[in-house]
């Protein structure tokens, strides 16, 4: 992604990447006021006295707004080749498809964070819930459900021409990407507001990045350890960590 | 000394090149799935599902991650990756034709299909049986009906390399400009997806129509299991060297990107049971260095020197850097504007299928010089067909562009822009596979028919495109093409 903005061809947006930087350099700079993971801290409440307590120290309407930015920031970087997409196909009207396909994304996002942001609530007060939800966001990973949502991510509709065509279905295209989005990827997200935190967010954004841009496939835990297992055989004479047949040395050059 | 990859169109029948072949890959095909030297293997490395795996095969998902699905597919690295892939496929026969008593200085022929009484299968193909009576592993059933024959429908139109050898660059883009003789610029991709010239002309025609509704050839997973494919890929590599040899200007690319291979996922493959090798496209440019050490028999151009169309000659990497100034120093500077489409496009079936786009008047020229160049002087226009579903991948149709209605496509061929091969369709038009069914996409360059009428005339309101098959028995809706557009590219 980041080597395709430089690239031949038509220019992917760059902003969305500009704007996402920006976005966590003002969150990690900026006021606490606007830090979504320390306003939904919940003071290690039961849930349900959590989200009372919330809502009566800070106003709803910053706890939305706080919200915005936290939202910008960690889906930015994942907008850019759709963006793409409608901006290389909508003709006259680019920028208006551009920011239809934006408010499309935004709307699953918009339902999902406060809903991931309450279950969170719950991991945060159980006993080693962190932990919990660590299990169930690695397992998600392993399922097919996880491949066939990270898959979807990848859709890219043909676009009809015209103006108000061509806005209606890059606003449905934009909500459809961010629904798989949502799909794809929730299970990191709760798992990051559950421990809470700037640092635990950028993570969460780093990994879904990683399984767009360079694994092209979702991360799974149980390669991560057969990783970790390669790479210890590997300070030791070893085979098979292929599963190639015992007995066959595989010098790797 | 490098090995000559001889023409396998002008061998005498049962040549010992072919004979070798032959009996290395039945050698290679009683090895064991997991032996890297097998030809199974071999194939799983092009691409491979559970339906290959036969009662007991359980192999570590890891490995197929690491090791299969890996050829590379409308992408810049189409032609460097198959490159290597066939290397090292060449390789490991050369060590098969050993064990079995053939030449050292076996070398994998290619395909060549530049005449029309080579565009049929060679009888060793078609004949279960070796000379001596063995059985022939170069003979598969699962091709299209009546190969046995060895006419497959090859058309010699479809087969045709003028439009293909003029690209003037090598690397292109995959949202509605060029896509370049080599492929648009991606990241490690295993396709399908917009393809270059080369790859969406003659490689997936060729490929389609060997294998039929349901052959091996079909189908990106099974491919590699028929002989034949290795040698049409030698073939389309051997383009890759014409290419470059018919044009001073017809350059590989210079970035990083290209050179050093995907970021953070390099091309490896196994030359033997026991040699990993890992490798880069740069290190794929020059065929007589070692470890590849090949060279063609015949890298003439098929073209006769023929200059490139006029309207092509402001392109290539080094013509647009002097058009751009400074421009061109930060990035390639490439403009695209849409002057029409159509979505949903049309439904295909068997004969002829028109679809018609109104043209918006092409956007006036901003002034966009930069601190040191002049502004962009060359431009072409380009029709895209995207989101390509359908479910036979052995189909392929004609395209052509403002055919008059009652124009004959068999002897109007000026208004002939190319043929879309279906091949790799069904993978692409699955939702649930790796690419969300987005179907299959073509580029096809139609400057010098835009905005004219089939008299001649100028018509920058609208033009036609029609679709012909020739197969007979097609359903009305056998393939869909979600999107129909022109775009200018300056």
């Amino acid at each position: 992604m980041i080597r395709s903005l430089a690239s031949a061809g038509v220019a992917q947006p760059a902003w969305p990447l500009f704007a996402a930087a920006a976005t966590w350099a003002f969150l990690f700079a900026g006021p606490p006021a606007v830090q979504m993971p320390l306003l939904c801290g919940g003071g290690g409440l039961p849930p349900g006295q959590a989200v009372g307590f919330l809502l009566r120290v800070h106003q709803w309407p910053r706890l939305v707004l706080s919200g915005v930015p936290m939202l910008f920031a960690m889906t930015l970087p994942f907008v850019v080749a759709p963006l793409g997409h409608v901006a290389a196909r909508a003709g006259p009207s680019r920028a208006a498809a551009q920011a239809a396909f934006l408010l499309g994304y935004a709307l699953p996002w918009a339902v999902a964070l406060p809903a991931l942001g309450a279950v969170s609530l719950f991991f945060r007060w159980l006993p080693y819930g962190v932990g919990v939800c660590a299990w169930g966001a690695l397992l998600w990973q392993e399922t097919a459900w996880k491949l066939g949502a990270h898959r979807r991510c990848h859709a890219r509709p043909p676009l009809r021409w015209g103006a108000v065509a061509a806005v209606s279905d890059s606003a449905r295209f934009g909500a459809r990407a961010g629904w798989w989005c949502v799909a794809s990827c929730w299970a990191s997200m709760l798992l990051a507001m559950s421990i809470g935190g700037l640092p635990a967010m950028l993570l969460a954004t780093a990994i879904a990045l990683l399984e767009r841009e360079r694994f092209a496939r979702p991360l799974r835990g149980s390669r991560l350890l057969r990783a970790g297992r390669a790479a210890t055989r590997r300070l030791a004479p070893a085979s098979g960590a292929t599963g190639l047949p015992p007995g066959r040395a595989v010098p790797i050059r | 000394m490098p090995r000559l990859r001889r023409n396998l169109s002008t061998l005498a029948e049962w040549d010992p090149v072919i004979l070798d072949y032959a009996r290395a890959v039945a050698l290679m095909q009683d090895r064991p799935l997991l032996s890297p030297s097998s030809w199974r293997w071999q194939a799983a490395v092009h691409g491979f599902h559970d339906g290959l795996l036969e009662p007991g095969e359980d192999p570590d998902p890891a490995l197929v991650e690491d090791f299969w699905n890996q050829c590379q597919h409308g992408s810049w690295y189409f032609l460097p990756w198959h490159r290597g892939y066939l290397s090292a496929f060449e390789a490991i026969v050369r060590d098969a034709v050993l064990e079995t008593g053939g030449s050292e200085d076996w070398a994998l022929p290619y395909w060549d299909l530049g005449r029309p009484e080579w565009q049929r299968l060679r009888p060793e193909f078609c004949t279960p049986e070796l000379p001596d009576g063995g059985r022939n592993a170069l003979f598969v059933e699962a091709r299209r009906p009546g190969f046995e024959t060895g006419d497959v429908g090859i058309d010699p139109r479809s087969v045709a390399l003028d439009r293909i050898l003029v690209e003037p660059e090598f690397g292109g883009d995959s949202r509605g400009g060029s896509t370049g003789f080599g492929g648009p610029e991606t990241g490690f991709f295993h396709g399908p997806g917009a393809t270059g010239a080369l790859e969406g002309g003659i490689h997936n025609y060729v490929h389609g129509r060997v294998g039929g509704p349901g052959g091996y050839m079909s189908s990106f997973e099974e491919a590699g299991l028929d002989p034949v494919f290795w040698l049409h890929h030698c073939n389309v590599d051997r383009l890759w060297e014409v290419w470059r040899g018919r044009d001073a200007r017809h350059l590989d690319p210079d970035a990083a990107g290209w050179r050093t291979g995907p970021l953070g996922r390099p091309f490896r493959l196994y030359r033997s049971d026991d040699e990993l090798w890992t490798f880069t496209s740069e290190e794929m440019v020059d065929t007589r260095a070692e470890p590849l050490g090949y060279e063609y028999e015949d890298v003439g151009d098929p073209l006769g020197g023929t200059p490139p169309p006029t309207h092509l000659r402001g392109f290539g990497a080094r013509a647009r850097r002097r058009g751009m100034g400074v421009a061109a120093m930060v990035g390639r500077g490439r403009r695209i504007d849409v002057l029409g489409a159509i979505a949903p496009g049309v439904s295909l079936g068997g004969g002829r299928r028109t679809a018609r786009i109104g043209l918006a008047p092409p956007p006036t020229a901003r002034s966009r010089k930069s601190l040191a160049g002049a502004a962009p002087s060359a431009e072409r226009y380009l029709l895209n067909l995207e989101n390509i579903t359908g479910v036979d991948p052995g189909q392929a149709y004609r395209v052509y562009v403002n055919l008059p209605d009652d124009g004959d496509p068999d002897t109007e061929e000026r208004h002939l822009v190319g043929t879309m091969s279906l091949f790799g369709v069904a993978r692409a038009s699955d939702p649930d596979g790796e690419h969300s069914g987005n179907g299959l996409s073509y580029v096809f360059d139609v400057t010098e028919l835009v905005g004219r009428r089939p008299d001649g005339t100028r018509d920058a309101e609208a033009l036609t495109v029609d679709f012909v098959s020739d197969d007979d028995g097609l359903r009305d809706d056998a393939a869909n093409v979600g999107r129909i557009s022109i775009v200018r590219e300056r």
